[in-house]
């Protein structure tokens, strides 16, 4: 599938529609509402991609209506993890957290029927997100590993590392390395491994590669990778070594809202003169949109992101989306964004020629 | 002799954070919202009390993060979200503008010692000033530094006025980071030197055995051990008033064995002069749920006892 000089896409999640989360809330309460759920999602998943399609969104995804939560619905169809209860993200915002009790084994391939039915009814091409297995890892309680490894181990962080480590290679063989298997063999344009947790343990970034490797082995399908909120310049040494072709970036939260393009307006973005020093060569998905505020970023403004990113960022390797899944916002103000996203993105290729 | 004692953030429970929520999106009227407040920190009070631990933590529960209670105040400002460490936690950076003065009294609207029982110690947390001022944002360093120190030497003031007798100072960062300018660190301490402030830091995420000597050249009484990265059995010769060992791991629902614990604790009194060991868990119990933040309690608890007999 052909793309655009600088492909515009969004990075996963994206508010529900009430009517949709009531109905999860009666099914995370434990009511039978199996079958309108299944109706809703679909309602909402089709909605969702008409939303990102006429927003104008080169690459498509339904903004994760089929999950509740891109932790919460893999763990639900893997084996050896249990939810114990919410834990805070921050100030009042929770997530439902699980610990590890026993080798975890996939149920069920939690994406495949997600998969097909957005494919189908998608008019634009379709990455599908997955959520990563050191991300699912680190943000579970590792008991069943460091259980075995704390008693045994003096040195607590070793015994920690082991723990982590045993735990990584459990998801990725037994839940990860299946699935994306399994999608494969039906056609997928782009799978994008959200990695939010990657570089968030220094100590842990030869692991996180060996694991996320691991995940994709004998998948020739393109791999993406989105990580965000953390400092990415503990991604340098091992950039080479991850098998994705593309690093999705958040930016704009770290980012000023002065108008320019010099290095003192667009401060957020200072890690890709990094990034290219060190000569990667990949693709870059640049975060425009910040998640987490109501703000409506100016499309003038995104034009300068874009201009900043483009004196590092060969424009065939450039792709545009927002900072992180969109939805921390309502779905007007979310929708808002991606239209500035993409009409900023829409003149910048007027600009430079390359419509 | 020992001490037992929970610090910093408590997780709320289920009930408050989903009222909470009620009432932030203004489905819920603010009497009640607060009458589900006061329960719960009665709750967490409670909670230390029945678990027998020697000191009792203010709640802190309506708390969004450790740095949050100041950017109410005039020349702090709340900035962006960003990730607490290592952990999937985020707090939002304090930004400093100018020279910020601390109004009397002002830490004690954050604080409950109407609730807190008068048969037991009183404790409360602060942020470091080494942490805070590495975790904000400001463009004048001096200016940073002194706004540091007016805030958290008139909130410690404030708290040893109001009856608390431990005011634990979160210090990560000296635990974490290993470019630590010790000279700054001191300089931060030093400034509390004349107001007799009794001050522990709290230290986390990180192994301090190679920064024994650092910390005990600072003018504190006593600072702690996260076991989850030092091996406290592999500590000795430690001459201090009094240390913190965070035994438990408030990152992890994995209890404890007790007796496991007890050794290694006993193993560290034997090999060094410490007047008072503090049991602690390692970090504030906001990393959990509220079920397992209580497990944690009730385990420090019998520690606590069983060290006692």
């Amino acid at each position: 599938m052909s793309l655009p000089i600088l492909p515009t896409q969004e990075i996963g999640s994206f508010r529900k529609p009430k009517y949709l989360i009531e109905v999860y809330r009666k099914w995370l309460r434990g009511e039978d509402v199996e079958s309108e759920l299944t109706q809703k999602i679909r309602k909402a998943s089709i909605e969702t991609i008409r939303l990102m399609e006429e927003a104008g969104l080169d690459i498509v995804w339904d903004g994760e209506m089929h999950r509740w939560e891109m932790y919460y619905h893999p763990v639900k169809y893997i084996d050896g993890i249990e939810f114990v209860g919410q834990v805070r993200v921050f100030d009042n915002r929770y997530f439902i957290k699980g610990r590890v009790v026993s080798e975890p084994k996939l149920i069920k391939n939690y994406h495949i029927d997600e998969y097909l039915f957005v494919r189908e009814n998608a008019r634009k091409p379709v990455k599908l997100p997955v959520t990563g297995p050191y991300t699912l890892a680190d943000w579970s309680f590792n008991e069943y590993y460091m259980g075995k490894w704390y008693k045994e181990e003096r040195d607590p962080r070793r015994a920690r590392r082991k723990a982590k480590e045993e735990l990584l290679f459990a998801l990725s063989k037994n839940v990860l390395n299946p699935i994306l298997r399994e999608i494969e063999k039906v056609g997928v344009f782009r799978i994008q491994i959200d990695e939010p947790a990657a570089t968030t343990h220094p100590d842990e970034m030869d692991i996180f590669v060996e694991a996320f490797n691991k995940s994709v082995e004998g998948i020739n399908a393109t791999i993406t990778t989105h990580i965000c909120y953390s400092d990415y310049r503990i991604l340098l040494p091992y950039i080479d070594s991850i098998k994705a072709v593309q690093f999705a970036l958040e930016f704009a939260n770290r980012d000023t809202w002065e108008r320019g393009v010099s290095d003192d307006k667009r401060i957020g973005y200072q890690f890709l003169r990094e990034l290219m020093e060190y000569g990667y060569n990949g693709e870059i998905g640049l975060g425009v949109v910040d998640v987490h505020t109501d703000a409506i970023e100016p499309v003038e403004l995104i034009m300068d992101r874009i201009e900043y990113a483009l004196k590092y960022v060969d424009e065939r390797r450039l792709f545009i989306n927002p900072d992180c899944g969109l939805r921390t916002r309502t779905r007007e103000i979310g929708e808002a964004k991606l239209r500035n996203m993409v009409e900023a993105t829409k003149r910048i290729r007027r600009k430079y020629g390359w419509e | 002799m020992y001490q037992a004692y929970i610090v910093g953030i408590f997780p709320r429970n289920d009930n408050l954070a989903y009222k909470w929520k009620l009432y932030e999106r203004g489905e819920l009227g603010e009497d009640e919202f607060l009458e589900t407040l006061r329960e719960s920190q009665e709750e967490v009070i409670r909670v230390q009390l029945e678990a027998g631990l020697s000191h009792i933590h203010d709640p802190y529960i309506d708390w969004h993060d450790i740095f949050r209670p100041f950017t109410d105040l005039e020349g702090i400002d709340i900035g962006p979200i960003t990730r607490y460490f290592e952990n999937n936690t985020f707090y939002k950076k304090p930004v400093i503008r100018g020279r910020v003065r601390y109004p009397d009294g002002f830490i004690l609207n954050y604080l409950h010692k109407d609730l807190m029982p008068r048969d037991r110690d009183w404790v409360a947390s602060l942020p470091g000033p080494y942490t805070f001022l590495r975790l904000s944002m400001y463009k004048n360093l001096d200016d940073a530094k002194a706004s540091i120190n007016n805030i958290l030497i008139g909130s410690a003031l404030d708290m040893a006025d109001a009856g608390y007798k431990v005011i634990t100072f979160h210090e990560p960062c000296l635990a974490y980071y290993n470019d630590i300018d010790w000279g700054l660190v001191q300089e931060l301490y030093r400034a509390f030197d004349e107001y007799g402030i009794d001050i522990r830091i709290h230290l986390y995420f990180g192994d301090v055995k190679n920064k024994i000597d650092n910390l005990t050249n600072l003018p504190i009484s006593g600072f702690s051990l996260d076991t989850s990265y030092t091996d406290i059995t592999s500590i000795n010769n430690l001459d201090k008033n009094v240390v913190v060992l965070g035994v438990l791991d408030s990152q992890n629902t994995l209890i404890e064995d007790p007796t496991h614990l007890i050794k290694s604790i006993n193993i560290f009194k034997d090999n060094n002069s410490v007047d008072t060991i503090a049991l602690t868990p390692n970090t504030d119990l906001d990393f959990l749920t509220f079920d397992y933040a209580v497990k944690k309690v009730r385990l420090l608890g019998e520690i606590y006892r069983r060290l006692g007999q």
